[in-house]
């Protein structure tokens, strides 16, 4: 039984990572795209998500991605697998609680505009359909298989 | 019994103020039972004559008006450091009734070497063993009552952020006033060592002037321990010469007989009884557990994961900093950029003192406050790393590659910080040990550009460099922290040379941090750019104003500040035009120079002070107007010029306090000549290159 | 006889001697870390700061591949960080 879980939880661990390293290259590419070669269009909509050119976005992708490798490297029947799971699925967390509340801040700027009387619109699916959100859900269940596990043993 | 309790013969002559003292070793959770008893609030200054922050609060206990006192976080009470010295001669003058020794219980041998140091000096102590939750988390229970009774003290059981225990801890205080208390000897160095020591205590006793300020016992071991401070202490004694003869004659014989240097057989004899009583009290419950500390650890010191995880968190604060806070700026913006601005427009005032409020004050302050939320967004999110415990693991990482660009590990918190605000992130070097490091990570943070900076480079790369705007901006970014490095490498190798005394840290386990005590640190930090920076700004504003309606001539008009031909024959126009020369290779025209010029008290102004010289009604039309005055190159190096040039007065002024008007003035010197250099080298390699 | 400096991640060290002056080997007798104190040296990043505990009154423990898991050793206070320059200082003999 335990034995099943495990297996299961690497696997989507193994996928997770995968997805966060090829969104994390697209994303690259349009960052290096955008920035020093203009006139060549972006790719901006992969698999149904919305991909920006975010650079340091790119760096936490490229984190969550290693964690979750290093947590099947390290196996995670293992203590050391289960830590990277942990640390890894926590920043993906993070990464869906930022671009939530950066979905609130915009919707926040609008009703801000409106006072000086601009009228603007804001597509909050554009900024919702991305990869740290999607993915980041996943993570989260990913930690909260980490923190059950963990809570198992640290009391023992 | 290690004391004698004789109760005070007179209570009714105890008057209704009374004073206690808050030590400990650092991250007890002093500043979460300093906020509990106080609520917060503080009055923060210097311990006289020192840089060493002094914390005093307030609060009402049991019809007792008390001062709260929070010495700096120690481990020992020696000579040798200033935070030390400072609790030291704190403790001496300012006379506490009651002093409150945060223990540690989950770090219970370090906190116990600080308790009996503070024994020793005879003060009235009282034991508030903290974070007991934690000790039991990390395996063993502490037998609260043996303490006390080994001790000879109180010793009230806590868990401070829970709050459990503070009641108790404050009916204890008041108890423990009523007590008064006669030390005896808390630690036995054995037989030739007191031996001594009795012999220089005897001198000690002649003095009754001495002997009342300082118990003689520790002050007998302090003088055996050669400590300089105490010595200084000595000399206005008429005994002073006998107690030095005494001291050195008994040095001398012990560094014979027990083959050791004296001062480090005390220290190690103290240390001894701390293990010893610590032993005697620790249960253990279970075989140390695994600890989420020690999971979490494993990953965020990782060879691999440590620096990738530091980037990223990096790179969370400045996305929350900047993009969460957004609309908090914006309202602010509008708030004194539109509301207030249009409510003093079209009132009724007469037209200079509507001038001066609009132009004034209004756009003066509104360009301050507009920075606030995200810096103090950049400070919050850091505060939470901090207190949750990531940030000394994230120094030990970073301190490798820290130490080969020329800073340490600890460097980190004041770099970071410095993207907000240089002026708190230069009080922060305080935590660098090192006085070279910390004087170089200090001279290298205003390179950090600050926020202060970042409506210069929007203007500019919205001007010209409209779709790589924010790459433009970026590259400044990256630009400074390029900067930063070389001119760190350049003054730890070759200026501030010398090996680094390195640090030492200890490494809490990770705690969810109090809500409370997160907000209070970022509200001190952001303060400081509020109050600091804010004032000097809005003074700037003024000036600039004065200095735009009034000319050799005379008072020009506040017609001025619309029309640019009445603003060249103010101050400002002559100013100017005499920087114009200066700037000439860059091709900047007077206006631009005299901005430049504003910058200097705060580079927020240079915007404000371009808006008004070069006539634009507000700042939106000023990118059209300045197309047609710069060119992308010329724009560019302008950006890198205020980038570089000058720290701000606020930041001149953290730096003179923290290391000197010698330093500030060379930060001043070395940025403004770094500042032309680069600025020149912008344009002449753009014109080798062809663009212009 | 080593600098603490150049000690294995894993293993178990005692301290022979200080090369530092009076300040610093004060400040690092008053943390715990004097001749004779048996140190765990728990992470090491090569040329760069030391993460140790200090296990005083405890047995040499076999030295285990991870460190900062696993360690049964109750210690002394919480782990402490030397930098690079201090570890060097601090002279250890490896034991087991």
């Amino acid at each position: 039984m335990v034995e099943g879980k495990t297996v299961l939880i690497s696997v989507v661990a193994g996928l997770v990572a995968i997805f966060y390293l090829l969104y994390a290259g697209i994303m690259l590419y349009n960052w290096v795209i955008e920035t020093f070669v203009p006139g060549v269009g972006s790719i901006n909509y992969v698999l149904g998500l919305f991909v920006p050119g975010d650079p340091g976005s790119v760096i936490a992708l490229v984190t969550i991605s290693m964690l979750m490798l290093g947590s099947l490297y390290y196996k995670l029947n293992d203590v050391k697998g289960l830590s990277c799971l942990l640390l890894g699925s926590l920043i993906g967390v993070a990464m869906l609680t930022l671009q939530l509340l950066i979905v609130i801040a915009n919707i926040a700027s609008i009703g801000v505009l409106t006072l000086s009387g601009e009228i603007l619109e804001y597509n909050a699916f554009e900024d919702l359909l991305r990869p740290e959100i999607v993915l980041g859900i996943i993570s989260l269940t990913l930690f909260t298989y980490s923190v059950f596990k963990i809570r198992e043993i640290t009391s023992k | 019994m290690l004391f004698l309790a004789v109760k005070n013969q007179n209570p009714q002559k105890l008057s209704r103020k009374i004073k206690i003292a808050l030590a400990g070793n650092p991250n007890v959770g002093k500043s979460v039972i300093f906020n509990e008893l106080t609520g917060g609030k503080a009055w923060v200054g210097n311990w006289p004559g020192t840089t060493v922050e002094k914390k005093v609060g307030k609060t009402k206990i049991d019809g007792y008006e008390v001062e709260v006192l929070d010495l700096p976080g120690i481990y020992s009470l020696t000579a040798y450091s200033l935070d030390e010295l400072a609790a030291r001669n704190g403790i001496v003058e300012e006379k506490p009734d009651v002093i409150i020794d945060i223990a540690n219980a989950a770090n219970f041998e370090r906190s116990l070497y600080l308790t009996i140091s503070l024994l020793e000096m005879g003060t009235n102590v009282i034991v508030a063993l903290n974070m007991i939750d934690l000790a039991e988390a990390q395996g063993y229970k502490i037998d609260a009552e043996k303490l006390s009774k080994l001790l000879g003290i109180p010793v009230v059981p806590t868990i401070a952020i829970k709050g459990y225990g503070i009641d108790e801890l404050k009916e204890t205080i008041i108890k423990s006033l009523k007590i008064k208390r006669i030390p005896e000897k808390i630690v036995d160095y054995g037989d030739f060592v007191e031996t001594e020591i009795r012999k220089i205590e005897t001198i000690i006793e002649k003095d009754s002037k001495l002997s009342k300020k300082y118990l003689p016992r520790w002050f007998a071991i302090k003088l055996l321990e050669g400590d300089k401070d105490v010595e200084k202490r000595i000399e206005k004694s008429p005994f002073a010469d006998e107690i030095l003869k005494q001291t050195q004659k008994s040095r001398k014989m012990l560094d014979q007989t027990l083959q050791k240097d004296v001062e480090e057989y005390i220290a190690e004899k103290r240390y001894e009884k701390a293990l010893e009583i610590a032993r005697e009290c620790l249960k253990t419950v279970k075989t140390k557990p695994l600890t989420l500390t020690d999971m979490i650890d494993f990953v965020t010191t990782h060879k691999v994961f440590g620096i990738p995880i530091m980037l990223t968190m990096l790179y969370i604060a400045f996305k929350f900093a900047f993009d969460v806070a957004a609309p908090l700026c914006d309202l602010i913006d509008w708030f004194f950029g539109a509301f207030l601005y249009d409510l003093v427009a079209n009132s009724t005032l007469p037209s200079i003192v509507k001038s001066f409020l609009g132009d004034g004050i209004i756009t003066g302050v509104g360009s301050i406050l507009v920075f606030l939320p995200n810096i103090a967004f950049l400070f919050l999110f850091l505060a939470f790393l901090e207190d949750i415990g990531y940030m000394t693991r994230a120094a030990f990482v970073v301190d490798k590659i820290m130490h080969k660009l020329g800073l340490t590990g600890k460097s980190i918190i004041p770099m970071i910080l410095g993207f907000g605000c240089n002026v708190p992130a230069i009080m922060a070097t305080r935590a660098i040990e090192d006085e070279n490091d910390r004087k170089v990570t200090a001279l290298v943070n205003p390179l950090m550009s600050c926020s202060a900076r970042l409506p210069v480079y929007l203007i500019l790369a919205g001007a010209f460099f409209a779709a790589y705007k924010g790459t433009a901006v970026l590259s400044m970014y990256v630009l400074g922290l390029i900067l930063a490095i070389i001119m760190a490498l350049f003054f730890r190798k070759l200026v501030f040379k010398g090996p680094s005394a390195g640090f030492v840290m200890e490494l809490p386990p990770y705690m969810m941090p109090l809500v409370k005590n997160i907000v209070i640190k970022t509200w001190e930090r952001s303060k400081r750019f509020l109050f600091k920076a804010g004032t000097v700004i809005l003074l700037a504003a003024i000036l600039v104003w004065v200095l735009s309606i009034t000319g050799p001539s005379g008072y020009i008009g506040v017609e001025a500040l619309e029309d640019p031909y009445l603003l060249e024959k103010s101050w400002v126009g002559v100013l100017g035009h005499f920087l114009e020369q200066i700037f000439s290779p860059m091709g900047w025209d007077w206006r631009a120079a005299a901005a430049l010029f504003f910058g200097f008290v705060a580079k927020e102004v240079v915007v404000a002070a371009m808006a008004m010289l070069y006539g634009a009604g507000g700042e939106e039309t000023l990118p059209g107007i300045l197309a047609g005055l710069f060119t992308p190159l010329s724009a560019y190096a302008y950006m890198a010029f205020v980038l570089i040039y000058v720290p701000c007065l606020a930041t001149l002024a953290a730096i003179r306090s923290e290391l000197g008007m010698k330093y500030a003035l060379f930060a001043l010197i070395y940025e403004i000549v770094l500042a032309y250099l680069v600025a020149v080298g912008i344009v002449f390699i753009g014109h080798l290159l062809g663009l212009s | 006889m080593i600098p603490l400096a150049f000690a294995r991640e894993g293993t178990q060290v005692k301290i022979v001697h200080v090369n530092a002056g009076k300040g610093l080997t004060r400040r690092l007798t008053e943390l715990g870390i004097f001749p004779g104190a048996i140190l765990k040296v728990v992470k090491t990043l090569g040329h760069g700061p030391v993460m140790v505990e200090i296990c005083n009154n405890q047995k040499a423990q076999p030295s285990c591949n991870s460190c900062v898991l696993g360690c049964n050793t109750s210690p002394n206070g919480w782990r402490i960080v030397l930098s690079f320059g201090m570890a060097m200082k601090i002279l250890v003999q490896e034991l087991m």
